[in-house]
């Protein structure tokens, strides 16, 4: 297998592209110069980080470091759907409804795909089982996020058409059908799209990295399959575990609207 | 009957009282003095503590939306969520000859709901509400949007289902509305205060 190594020289190289959008947003006023800044900073020392845990977990190929570290993943990921929500529950199912439906979502697609699809040994070799439920999480937190947030300030908008729903007799998820819809819709939309484009639009990301690395490209193909498959049963599953979940966190047994369980953030 | 027991939330109560099938109660008192809070509180759209029966039926031994099933709060102001009138009413429902009653044209029907007029929806409402024959009917203001005409028109239509035996309880600030369908009452003075005059029902006030 020839496989080139880039040099840290390459890195900055490429790192410069990013000066051209500090310009733009610069030259337009659009204010993104900072954020730019530190998000780019941020994945920098993000995926150093990760580079040098993983060795470190890689040399150790031990069951307690590979699920320390996908637990950690969870709860990451976690906080992640939390910091994209406009309105948030208080208390601790704000951030207990993403990360619990995430860590059940994750665990299961990702041991489907160990036990029963890819059978590494040992089972825990961290090289398949991270990278497989980084994947699946990395989507899945998108699908719970994007749910919960158009769930939440849907209802939030429509509170009156909601009461007066319940108020003639409809059991809360009659009442809240179309907006329970419009979520799951919104949250699952993002894997539809991407699996319309691979291929054609997009090569996917993990994909490109086999071939690069000297997999051939069908053997590269099934994996990046299997992957799409998971990632879009881990969405649905999630997606359906946030919004019902939080339908559930917004109304009480009497299926009475609890909006005061809401803030708004900051 | 409906008889509710010591009925107390935070903003109003408690309230004892019982009420025959087919008699009406006027709910009377300043905005914000809690009436809308109450009658929420009885189709168990607000929290509050006590008991309620009907018919002699407890409502913690129903499902939340069969209670309200039977017993139907109608806000002042309506909201719709289908594209057209008829699309909220079941189809058995005579919904041409209950909007000729209130006045309401034929055609309104096939409209898409954005073209109503306020007027035009409070009776829609009205007649959504009633359409599956709730036994307790709950009327915020029923006639706040409407002229002295569809007023009058929607007040028959009260007094026709309140014949039909539905017990009626209505918030209003209209001397008329209050003669017509007194002379029970329940006056909300403000907050935590209600006073019974001399027709009202039996109550302990605290």
């Amino acid at each position: 297998m020839d496989y080139i190594n880039l040099t840290f020289y390459d890195l900055a190289l490429a790192s410069s592209l990013i000066l051209i959008n500090g310009g733009i947003s610069i030259a337009l006023g659009l204010g993104l110069e900072r954020t730019l800044l530190i998000n780019a900073v941020r994945m920098t020392v993000q995926l150093m980080a990760i580079g040098f845990v993983l060795k470190f977990i890689f040399m150790q190929t031990s069951p307690v470091w590979t699920i320390s570290l996908a637990l950690i993943m969870v709860a990451l990921a976690g906080k992640e759907i939390l910091s994209r929500q406009t309105y948030q529950l208080k208390g601790v199912n704000a951030y207990g409804l993403g990360a619990s439906t995430l860590f059940c979502v994750g665990f299961i697609c990702t041991l489907f795909a160990i036990f029963l699809l890819v059978q590494p040994d040992p089972w825990y070799s961290p090289r398949y089982f991270l990278p497989i439920l980084g994947m699946i999480i990395g989507n899945t937190m998108t699908g719970i996020g994007l749910g919960m947030e158009t769930l939440t300030t849907s209802v939030k908008r429509d509170i009156k058409l909601i009461e007066d729903r319940l108020a003639l007799g409809e059991p809360r998820f009659v009442a809240l059908g179309d907006h329970v819809k419009k979520a799951m819709k919104t949250g699952m939309m993002p894997i539809i799209n991407a699996m319309a484009a691979s291929g054609i639009i997009s090569l996917p990301g993990m994909m490109t990295g086999q071939i690069i690395s000297g997999v051939d490209p069908i053997e590269a193909t099934k994996y990046q399959l299997m992957i799409m498959f998971l990632i879009a049963g881990g969405t649905s599953l999630g997606t359906t575990g946030g919004v019902v979940g939080m339908v559930y966190l917004l109304t009480d047994d009497r299926h009475r609207l609890r909006l005061e369980r809401l803030k708004e953030q900051k | 009957m409906l008889e509710i027991i010591n009925l107390k939330n935070d903003i109003f109560g408690p309230v004892t009282l019982e009420i025959e099938q087919g008699q009406s109660i006027v709910v009377r008192g300043p905005s914000g003095s809690g009436k809308t809070r109450f009658m929420r509180a009885i189709a168990d759209l607000d929290e509050a503590t006590g008991d309620l029966f009907l018919g002699g039926q407890d409502r913690k031994g129903l499902s939340a939306y069969e209670w309200r099933k039977r017993v139907r709060f109608v806000s002042a102001d309506s909201t719709w969520w289908f594209d057209h009138v008829e699309e909220h009413f079941s189809q058995d429902y005579e919904l041409k000859e209950n909007m000729d009653k209130l006045a309401l044209k034929p055609e309104l029907k096939d409209w898409h709901v954005s073209k109503l007029s306020t007027g035009e929806r409070q009776r829609l409402a009205f007649l959504r509400a009633i359409s599956d024959e709730p036994q307790v009917l709950l009327l915020d203001e029923p006639t706040s949007a409407l002229d002295e005409n569809s007023a009058g028109k929607l007040e028959e239509m009260i007094g026709e289902v309140k014949a039909n035996g539905t017990i009626v309880f209505l918030a209003s600030h209209n001397p008329e509305q209050v003669k017509k369908f007194g002379p029970k009452e329940i006056v909300f003075t403000k907050p935590k205060e209600i006073v019974f005059t001399k027709h009202s029902v039996e109550v302990n006030n605290l």
